[in-house]
């Protein structure tokens, strides 16, 4: 295969010194998919755009070459280098959303893309414009051209940047996280198009992701990314097999999913070094468990070992002794884990009579407002229905797609959103109805955390008073020395050390931030945790630490979970029971077991399947067509049927009934009436 | 869209009647009729009668808000609050103490005052906007920081300093226009000039500063990243990407402020001698003239929820996201 992209020693900075892409070198094939994989904060965005040179204007290109079919484009003139932009290599970025011109139509914008690379106007543009939006899969392409991004969902926002990508029929295009923002079964539509679409043009994708799954689905070859190095690269079947890197194995060791329900996963302790204060070894060795003294003094070299293929560690460099002999070492995780199944067991012959809290037919229903008088027109039913209990010690997950009503659900049951209808009862006493006073203290019982710790948390407030913030307003520990005591174990607890106490949430990282939440739901002794998507905000080896105390928690505590996530591989983790919620409703219940692996409903299937697996190839896969319908019009009879692959003609009347499949496996769907 | 300005017009009657109790209740903490019958009957010939003849004259002898004598909703009507007020909801202000007209006053002055303050805005928002977009064009660099210096400079002086400079300069030193007056039609352009250039003058240094932010921080969202990996031009992303997009903040300030123009401005008219509604303001309170006062306070009211309205209209104009229902 030819050479189209090639980057030589590129090394892109801050303007006032730290290095965040240091001395990266790589290249890519015609038609092939190179990914960029790494965490947050690792350059792999950097490295895009410097590519493209759409740098911020606080960041450099210092050195390097980055040759494009021979052509050193840090070179050309800025005039040229716009040829380039959007001709030869097009991009795509993260937030469709947001990356889009919101005052600008769809038509508009791609046909500024035609103009300017293909010289096409009026007619032939627009012409152009409904073919590229055809291309990239777009139903009704004439009437959308006339529409502004707004009126668009997620995933056809996506697709709009794509068809503007391919209008300058591009030879590489650079996809930073193009699938993050969306939901799996839109992701799983967007990277069909992706790889259909590159088929059809024989174009190269440069393709940024933290998400291994991703990887697996698209990648031809893989460079790893670590704190501004490459610390691998492979073919993706050599990288999956065996992967070379400790800091690659311990990514594969953190995703939580199939077969490692019972045990602590490997989180990676501490997190990725700040750029201007990176260790002066090995940028990974703090983190190693395989780290010895050399990785803390001496920096490791590049060792090739195939064609293309290489890492960046000392264990690999050739001829040395100790290396060998660290490749084996077992790490800590597998023996704090065997402890933990020794507990799970114990509390698993446990019975639970009683659940602690039971919710029947829950309904959340937001008027919507018209005309002069604001006389209510209709209603979005955000939660319609629903029906859970979770018993002490448990953990329910309720999963499913954004604005499915899974958020409103964990708001209306701490009472934070007033619900229409239905029954919550906590510890047998009906929260809803209950007047200010009284609610109060059943408060402390329940507690939540939220998706996004950095919006979470009082930016002007420090860490011991948020932590005593809740404390004071529920009377708990009512004199100050018990309090900071209170606080100081609490901080223990989450697995923070007690000088932080008198510190500011912007000086913590993610997952810190996300354990200060969590110290501070527990503060109260709540029974109950509601964990609104704990994780998804942050990276994966991060994201396993919080499992991880989570699960820790749960057995110390007896604390019991709703988990709401839409990541269904976390949810397997963590979960006992599994609720999937479809527009409002819960269409299939039961045990993780039987949800996660006998799923019945075509939903939960769907679900299952879009979710890119780092093992399963060529598994059976059910693509669903559309997007997720508005609650405020939910289709007739079964809300699915217009996705759905076994749709027959009862489900377009009738909204099925639950069917019992196992004694606590219950599906609303047709096909089991 | 006609049902949502609808609705804001019927939420203005509330408003406009807290506006009125507000005004009336601060002028009369202060005064009483008694004080208005001495100030506008002079010191001498004052005597009880003639301030109780003079009360009943100008209807001020009724109780202020609330009268216990009269019966059913009479003991609301028949106040001064209420006679003062109902009228102005049809626009009719009545008559100031001197026994003028205030509604034909405030149509003959409303001309001077629209001929200084239209100008001013209309250029001063071209030359704000097209200065802001030059520091951005060249944000980072030594003319945008010396653009940014120039404007604090020209912000940190004072209002007073530009109207007795530039009429000290233009007019004493150089005869070039009057110092100060009006006259009518086409003679009106050498009163303007001055006053226009000033009141401009007075605003770019604020104005271009907080525009440059807003264009600064429209350049740093990730649309405008798209369009330059498109392979758009710089200045083309500044023309077509964020200038419309910028547009939404700097109207939220700008709109709202046009009917207001009608009003005049109280200081420069009171320099230039300008026979507007700003200075006629200005000699009402001088005067303690409290019909004058509540009809502009009025007048001010109901032109500056028009323009929140006008604002939340052009916001359709611009903004495609917003519906107004």
């Amino acid at each position: 295969m030819t050479e189209l992209l090639k980057v030589e020693g590129l090394v892109t900075r801050l303007r006032n010194g730290a290095r965040i892409v240091d001395d990266i070198s790589f290249h890519i094939c015609q038609g092939e998919t190179f990914a960029l994989l790494g965490e947050s904060g690792c350059g792999k965005s950097v490295t895009a755009l410097s590519l493209l040179r759409l740098l911020p204007d606080s960041v450099q290109v210092e050195s390097g070459a980055v040759r494009l079919e021979g052509v050193d484009i840090l070179a050309l003139p800025e005039r040229e280098m716009r040829e380039v932009r959007g001709g030869k290599m097009a991009m795509i970025f993260q937030e469709p959303g947001l990356s889009l011109n919101p005052v600008m139509t769809v038509g508009e914008q791609i046909a500024e893309a035609l103009e300017l690379h293909q010289e096409l106007h009026g007619a032939a543009a627009h012409a152009r414009c409904v073919e590229l939006l055809d291309q990239v899969g777009i139903p009704d392409a004439l009437r959308r051209l006339g529409e502004y991004p707004f009126q668009l969902s997620g995933g056809m926002k996506q697709r709009v940047m794509i068809a503007m990508a391919l209008a300058g029929r591009p030879k590489l295009l650079v996809a930073d996280e193009p699938t993050t923002a969306l939901d799996v079964t839109i992701q799983a539509q967007v990277l069909q198009l992706l790889r259909d679409t590159q088929r059809q043009n024989g174009m190269a994708l440069l393709l940024i992701t933290h998400d291994l799954g991703v990887v697996s689905e698209m990648a031809h070859q893989v460079a790893v990314m670590y704190a501004g190095h490459i610390v691998e690269m492979a073919y993706r079947e050599k990288l999956f097999a065996s992967p070379a890197h400790p800091y690659t194995q311990k990514l594969f060791a953190a995703l939580p999913g199939t077969g490692r329900n019972g045990q602590l996963l490997a989180a990676i302790p501490g997190s990725v070094p700040p750029l201007h204060d990176l260790p002066k070894g090995c940028r990974f060795a703090p983190r190693c468990d395989k780290a010895w003294e050399l990785c803390h003094e001496q920096a490791p070299g590049w060792t090739t070992q195939e064609e293309g293929q290489g890492v960046r560690c000392h264990l690999y460099a050739t001829g040395d002794a100790a290396a060998s002999e660290k490749l084996n070492v077992k790490s800590e995780t597998e023996k704090q884990s065997e402890a933990l199944i020794a507990r799970e067991e114990n509390i698993s012959h446990f019975t639970f009579p009683v659940p602690l809290l039971k919710v029947e037919d829950l309904q959340v229903h937001f008027p919507i407002r018209k005309g002069i008088l604001q006389r209510t027109a209709g209603y979005v039913r955000a939660v319609d229905g629903v029906s859970l209990s979770i018993p002490a010690g448990r953990t329910l997950a309720l999963v499913g797609e954004s604005g499915c009503g899974k958020t409103t659900v964990g708001k209306t049951l701490l009472q934070l959103i007033k619900p229409g209808a239905g029954s919550v009862r906590f510890v047998g006493k009906e929260l809803i109805g209950l007047k200010a006073q009284e609610l109060r203290k059943q408060r402390a019982g329940m507690q939540m955390v939220f998706q996004d710790p950095y919006a979470s948390l009082n930016p002007k407030m420090r860490v011991a008073e948020i932590l005593e913030e809740g404390m004071d307003a529920l009377g708990i520990a009512n004199n100050s020395d018990k309090r900071q005591r209170r606080i100081d174990e609490l901080l223990e607890q989450v697995g923070l050390a007690q000088p932080v106490k008198w510190r500011y949430p912007h000086e913590f990282s993610g997952g810190q931030r996300q354990r200060i939440a969590i110290a501070r739901a527990l503060a109260v002794n709540p029974k109950l945790l509601i964990c609104d998507e704990p994780t998804s905000a942050l990276d994966v080896s991060v994201q396993a630490q919080i499992l991880n105390l989570l699960r820790t928690l749960q057995q110390e505590l007896s604390l019991s979970y709703l988990f709401i996530s839409h990541n269904l591989a976390v949810v397997e983790y963590l979960a006992h029971e599994v609720c999937v919620m479809y527009l409002g409703r819960i269409v299939e219940r039961g045990s993780v077991e039987e949800v996660l692996h006998y799923a019945r409903h075509p939903y939960t299937r769907a679900l299952l399947s879009a979710v890119p697996r780092i093992d399963g190839h060529g598994a059976e896969v059910v693509r669903l067509a559309g997007d997720l319908p508005s609650p405020a019009n939910p289709p007739q009879g079964c809300h699915f049927h217009p996705r759905c692959p076994h749709v027959m003609p009862v489900c377009r009347s009738e909204y099925p009934d639950a069917t019992d499949i196992s004694a606590t496996h219950h599906v609303h769907c047709h096909l089991y009436m | 869209m006609i049902a949502y300005l609808i609705r804001r017009i019927l939420y203005a009657i509330p408003i406009l009647i807290g506006v009125n109790l507000l005004t009336f209740a601060l002028f009369f903490v202060v005064n009483t009729p008694d004080d208005m019958a001495r100030m506008q009957l002079g010191i001498k010939r004052v005597t009880p009668e003639a301030i109780a003849k003079w009360k009943e004259q100008h209807g001020y002898d009724k109780p202020l808000l609330f009268s216990a004598k009269a019966v059913g909703s009479g003991k609301l009507t028949d106040t001064i609050f209420f006679e003062k007020s109902a009228s102005m909801f049809v626009l009719d202000f009545g008559y100031s103490d001197d026994g003028r007209n205030i509604s034909r006053e405030i149509q003959t002055r409303m001309m001077p005052s629209l001929a200084i303050a239209l100008p001013t805005f209309f250029v001063g928002l071209l030359i704000y906007i097209t200065f802001a977009l030059l520091m951005t064009l060249f944000r980072a660099t030594a003319l945008d920081i010396a653009g940014v210096a120039l404007c604090v400079v020209l912000m940190s002086v004072s209002g007073l300093f530009y109207i007795i400079g530039g009429q000290f300069m233009v007019s004493k030193l150089w005869h070039w226009v009057p110092i100060s007056g009006y006259a009518g039609g086409l003679d009106s352009i050498k009163f303007v000039v001055l006053p226009v250039i000033i009141g401009v003058a007075g605003g770019v240094g604020s104005s271009s500063r907080w525009y440059r932010t807003i264009f600064l921080e429209e350049i740093g969202k990730d649309y405008v990243r798209t369009a330059r990996a498109k392979g758009v031009s710089e200045l083309r992303v500044l023309f077509r990407h964020v200038l419309k997009n910028a547009m939404i903040p700097i109207l939220t300030g700008v709109v709202v402020v046009i009917p207001l123009l009608f009003m005049g401005s109280l200081l420069t008219e009171s320099f230039f001698g300008i026979p507007g509604l700003g200075s006629y303001t200005i000699d009402a309170i001088n005067a303690q003239d409290f019909g004058v006062v509540r009809a502009m306070v009025f007048l001010g009211s109901v032109l500056y929820i028009a323009g929140l309205i006008l604002t939340d209209v052009s916001y359709t104009v611009v903004d495609p996201r917003v519906r107004l229902q």
